[in-house]
């Protein structure tokens, strides 16, 4: 009877303990992840209180009218190329952006992100950091005008 | 000023970890479930005209799947070990890389810009397809180049 009970409980925790550890390692990546969050929202919150978002909006804008974008999502884009992607959706988190421009900045980020972390990565297949990193912004300018275009054409 | 930017930007920031982890538990929890399961490896078979369709040896299949699924870093971890054991060639490895530099841990990724407001029925499948049309550019450039410079060795081009 002991020894049935025994072997129960021994059970229940062979099937709970995938649940336990990908809740710690969700847990230590949000930690992890806090330090890029955080600094990258203070960052910017204080340049959107300080005025210089509209700066930073008016130098940008032009280009990204291509993409239906406003000038200020030039940081989300810039953060998430070259910092990461998490720094990207800290900036996106602050910026007042509609649905259809964060469809359309996620697409890009999802395309292009965390280049100097995730190139040296992709040299193990062969790719030489260059190429990748050449092919992931070009695709990522490529693919934000195309989904662009698209949400005009049908009214996304 | 300073304190209204520092409360405003704790709100912000706490905001989005909270979400980030309310998408990231419940990932990760699958990840070890999947893991335990033997999962990917039957996504693997599930998946297979992937690599077929790109002229891919099968082997690149299961390194694919765990890019696609887990992460970049995972994904290319398998590639190194491979490429090490000659299980691939440079062609599939290459043509794998640019695949993934493009579409990598698709669910996380996609769950997380989900819940910033974007729209990931448009995002997901573009994204998807959007990799697959270039990595399909690649590979055509890599085996045009790969028969002329067999011509130029004067060995018979391949069809």
């Amino acid at each position: 009877m002991q020894n049935a009970s025994q072997q129960h409980s021994k059970n229940i925790k062979y099937y709970l303990e995938p649940a336990l550890k990908g809740t710690l390692k969700a847990l230590k990546t949000v930690l992890l992840l806090s330090k890029i969050v955080i600094p990258v929202t203070i960052v910017l919150v204080a340049l959107d209180r300080l005025g210089w978002l509209v700066t930073v909006a008016a130098v940008f804008g032009p280009l990204l009218r291509i993409f239906g974008l406003p000038g200020e999502a030039a940081l989300p884009l810039l953060l998430g190329f070259f910092v990461n992607f998490y720094a990207a959706v800290g900036a996106i988190a602050v910026l007042s952006l509609s649905a259809r421009q964060i469809t359309v900045i996620g697409l890009m980020i999802l395309t292009c992100h965390s280049l100097l972390m995730e190139s040296p990565v992709l040299k193990f297949t062969g790719l030489s950091p260059l190429v990748s990193m050449l092919l992931r912004i070009g695709g990522a300018l490529v693919f934000g005008f195309i989904l662009n275009i698209i949400l005009i054409v049908f009214g996304g | 000023m300073i304190i209204a930017i520092i409360t405003e930007s704790l709100r912000t920031g706490i905001t989005t970890l909270l979400g980030l982890t309310m998408i990231l538990v419940p990932i990760m929890i699958m990840i070890e479930y999947a893991a335990r399961y033997k999962l990917l490896e039957k996504v693997s078979t599930l998946l297979g005209w992937l690599p077929r369709s790109l002229n891919l040896s099968p082997q690149a299949s299961f390194p694919l799947i765990v890019g696609l699924f887990i992460g970049i870093f995972y994904g290319a971890a398998i590639f190194l070990e491979y490429s090490r054991q000659g299980l691939l060639n440079k062609r599939d490895l290459a043509l794998c890389g640019v695949f993934l530099a493009f579409n990598h841990s698709i669910i996380e990724d996609n769950l997380v810009m989900g819940a910033l407001g974007a729209n990931i029925f448009i995002l997901f499948p573009l994204r998807f397809v959007l990799a697959f049309v270039v990595t399909k550019a690649v590979a055509w450039y890599l085996d045009r180049k790969a028969v002329s410079t067999d011509a130029t060795r004067g060995l018979k081009p391949a069809e």
